[in-house]
């Protein structure tokens, strides 16, 4: 299971669902991304979302945390990036949406 | 003004009335007239144009409500019905009439077409009244509209590109990742800002992550650029992509387009445009609101259908799409080709055409005699020379005959609006269906045909095709059907008008032909010569005599119209099911191959075309009755005649000589005629015969030989019809071979 690899959701403290990507966020494996993600979303009310580990990431990947974070807003939960990868900076970058999130500096 | 001049107006008004009066048919016919409408405008709108350039008044100003009209029906603003287009059909006749009076030189109209035109305008003008109240026109809206935007003609202030995408959903599915499309872009320029639009992407349990929702609005600055360029860049994701690219400075205008076209709500694209540095938010209000206004007055003209003026405003104004930019150059293209194709053809005075095809009839008959006496010298040199001589002379001929060949299609077109208005005016539903429209014929033939066919054509409209409910009654659909077929068939040129009506009735032909003593009680008749009595002076079988036909002056004249060209007609019809009339004609009138063969001293020319073969009368084919008139061709029975009986030329039967049979064709019948000497090919310039020998019968004209001699041209159909009428005389084999 590709996807579990890409997911690593750690329960930790403080009640925040941790959700880790790793490797790629493309259009490949953005499908059963959604999925795992969907799995969690209701159980949580703070999601952290760490980048750190993503090599590679395409306009999928952005559309993703796109419909994520609406979704999140939308619901009344908070979402932190506290993560990204320099693969991840250079989309959000040249897209014009470094702002858009709350990025916590370091875990 | 120069009377040349003039007369260049003349024959553009008339190509323009031509191609009017066939869109304005087409209208009838058609479900989707929106094109048709646009043709026609453009149309109406080239005559007034050419009109004011000529300051002929009269027709500018009637053209001018003629447009109009044909202007609101292009907005969808009206819709065309029957009556419409009738209007239309009389405005263009009224317009001709006004080009006709304008070339004649008179500076005004007379009082029967100020009649006619006060008439037609008041019927315009009631269109145009009923769908916009009291004010004139939707031009008073046009111009509103105008001075509105025209207001705010002055471009932004920002000297940036402006791109704004929007991917379809396959975008990312197919490999077009808006991502390397944006990153492309610091190669032509530097990108000012890039602003991701992400209202599309739906809530989270709609969404679909492989679907791409994803908007840009990108500043590029590129003073370098050109449109071309940066379109270039976006080329291969053009079908999954919305693209509006808009130059530094642009009119308001495009943006309003722009944002008109974007699916986000107009206030947030602002926004949006304001926070990419696009506009000034002063500007971002004018778009607005110029862009309710426009609105408004879509709302305001009570049309039906939405009235985009925006694409036109911004297309004036240079700032166009894409696609509109590819639609513009489409068009213009077509138009240049149209242009080229006008080239293509000159032209020319009949006369002058005459005139080459009577040089080349002298060059022929020229080259034949050349031929004999390079023959008589036999200098080998000399003969090959000749006969590349007379190569070229062939193709000569068949070019310069070529030129005079016109396509039938045109005079059958016009027939489209006699049965529309014919069949109109006495309640029936008629189709026209026209085959074979590109067969070409001589121009004399096609300008000496047209009156014998359109009676042919309204006589099938009135007589042949029965009344809707008659038609019903007999199980036949209500409408009825009209074909005018045109085809090449041995040597002629075969047209034929086939109705689906009621046939021809023989026992009531056979009774008024009784009555008016054109045949004998108890005379037998075939069914052809039963139906050949129509063509009879003083015959008509209408019981009912309507302003159309059936006054019984008609069919003689067509048939002797038609003869005179050397043509004939011909009938068949089934009772109940319809009537089809053929005319056969000759292809030319000028110059023919022909086939020489000599009976006594005389020489004799009969159409090549007509040939089918030769063969020789021997005691074998002939059979045992020495006296028959008929020999077995191959299990098939052959009516032939002596030629020397006919043309009684001086002939001492010589048992010893070998007699040969030529065989010919004609619509369908085969004959034999016997001839002393078969000479070959030759090609026949056919010189009419004076008027001292029109009546003669078996002769349907002349042409001079090489050796200077004359050689009658055989009238095949005629000697066909003799030789028919002589089997049955004698009642032996008294069927031809069909």
């Amino acid at each position: 299971m590709m996807a579990l690899k890409k997911l690593r959701n750690n329960k930790n403290t403080k009640g925040i669902c941790r959700l880790v990507i790793t490797e790629e966020m493309t259009i490949y494996v953005i499908e059963s991304l959604k999925e795992e993600i969907s799995k969690v979303l209701d159980g949580h009310d703070k999601f952290e979302l760490n980048l750190g580990e993503v090599e590679e990431i395409d306009s999928a990947g952005i559309q993703l945390i796109l419909a994520l974070r609406t979704e999140l807003v939308r619901k009344k939960k908070e979402l932190t990036i506290s993560d990204m990868s320099a693969s991840v900076t250079r989309i959000i970058e040249s897209y014009g949406i470094n702002h858009y999130f709350k990025t916590a500096d370091a875990i | 003004m120069s009377d040349d001049s003039l007369q260049v107006f003349s024959d553009e008004a008339e190509d323009l009335l031509e191609v009017a009066e066939q869109a304005l048919l087409k209208l009838d016919d058609l479900n989707d007239v929106k094109e048709t409408v646009g043709d026609l405008f453009r149309t109406f709108h080239t005559i007034k144009g050419a009109a004011g350039l000529f300051g002929l008044n009269s027709i500018v100003e009637f053209t001018h409500i003629v447009e109009s009209l044909l202007g609101k029906v292009r907005e969808g603003v009206l819709t065309v019905d029957e009556n419409m287009v009738s209007l239309f059909l009389a405005s263009r006749d009224h317009l001709e009439k006004l080009v006709e009076n304008a070339l004649s030189g008179a500076d005004s109209l007379d009082d029967d077409l100020k009649k006619i035109d006060a008439n037609l305008v008041t019927r315009l003008n009631t269109y145009l009244g009923v769908s916009t109240g009291q004010t004139d026109s939707g031009e008073d809206g046009e111009s509103n509209l105008a001075t509105a935007t025209t207001q705010e003609k002055n471009g932004v202030a920002s000297d940036n590109w402006h791109i704004s995408l929007r991917f379809g959903p396959n975008a990312l599915r197919n490999g077009m990742d808006p991502y390397s499309f944006i990153g492309y872009l610091p190669k032509i320029g530097e990108v000012k800002s890039v602003t991701l639009v992400e209202d599309a992407i739906p809530e989270w349990c709609d969404f679909d992550p492989e679907n791409c929702y994803l908007g840009f609005e990108i500043v590029l600055n590129a003073p370098t650029a050109d449109k071309e360029t940066i379109e270039d860049v976006f080329e291969f994701v053009q079908d999954d992509c919305k693209i509006s690219i808009l130059p530094p400075h642009s009119q308001i205008e495009g943006y309003i387009k722009m944002i008109e076209g974007l699916p986000e709500e107009d206030m947030r694209i602002g926004d949006i445009l304001v926070a990419c540095g696009a506009l000034t938010s002063s500007e971002k209000d004018n778009v607005l609101n110029a862009q309710d206004h426009i609105t408004d007055e879509v709302t305001a003209s009570d049309s039906t259908q939405k009235v985009p003026p925006l694409g036109e405003v911004a297309v004036e104004q240079n700032v166009v799409q894409q696609e509109v930019v590819d639609a513009a150059i489409k068009k213009q293209s077509d138009l240049k080709k149209k242009k080229t194709n006008a080239q293509q053809t000159i032209r020319v005075n009949a006369l002058k055409l005459e005139n080459l095809v009577n040089l080349v009839g002298e060059l022929v008959i020229g080259s034949a005699n050349s031929e004999l006496n390079a023959r008589r010298l036999a200098d080998a040199s000399l003969n090959e020379a000749m006969e590349n001589l007379l190569r070229l002379v062939e193709e000569v001929r068949d070019n310069a005959l070529g030129l005079r060949m016109v396509q039938i299609g045109e005079t059958f077109n016009r027939y489209k609006r006699v049965v529309r208005e014919v069949s109109r005016d006495l309640g029936k539903d008629i189709d026209l269906i026209i085959n074979g429209a590109e067969t070409e014929l001589d121009k004399t033939l096609i300008e000496k045909i047209g009156d014998p066919l359109m009676h042919l054509v309204r006589n099938a409209i009135d007589h042949g095709i029965e009344s809707p409910e008659k038609r019903k009654a007999s199980g036949k659909l209500a409408k009825g059907t009209v074909n005018l077929d045109a085809f090449h068939d041995s040597g002629s040129i075969v047209i034929q008008i086939k109705d689906d009506g009621g046939g021809l009735s023989k026992e009531r032909i056979i009774n008024k032909a009784l009555a008016k003593g054109l045949i004998q009680e108890n005379q037998q008749l075939s069914d052809p010569e039963i139906y050949r009595l129509i063509f009879e002076a003083g015959f008509s079988t209408a019981e009912k005599v309507s302003n159309l036909s059936g006054r019984g002056v008609g069919m003689d004249v067509v048939r002797r119209n038609i003869e005179a060209l050397r043509g004939h007609v011909e009938i068949d019809s089934e009772e109940g099911h319809g009537t089809t009339i053929s005319i056969r004609l000759p292809l030319t009138l000028a110059i023919i191959d022909g086939f020489q063969v000599r009976v006594g001293d005389a020489q004799y020319i009969v159409p090549l075309d007509m040939v089918d073969e030769c063969i020789e009368l021997n005691d074998t084919l002939r059979g045992q009755d020495e006296n028959a008139n008929y020999v077995n061709l191959r299990g098939e029975i052959l009516p032939f005649m002596y030629l020397s009986d006919v043309f009684g030329s001086a002939n001492e039967i010589d048992k010893n000589q070998r007699d040969n049979i030529i065989v010919v064709q004609f619509a369908g019948k085969k004959a034999g005629f016997v001839v002393d000497e078969l000479l070959g090919e030759h090609q026949t310039v056919i010189k009419p015969l004076g008027k001292v020998f029109q009546h003669l019968k078996g002769i349907s004209g002349a042409t001079i030989l090489g050796s200077g001699e004359v050689a009658m041209i055989i009238d095949i159909p005629e000697m066909v019809k003799r030789v028919e009428d002589q089997g049955q005389q004698q009642n032996a084999a008294s069927q031809l071979i069909h």
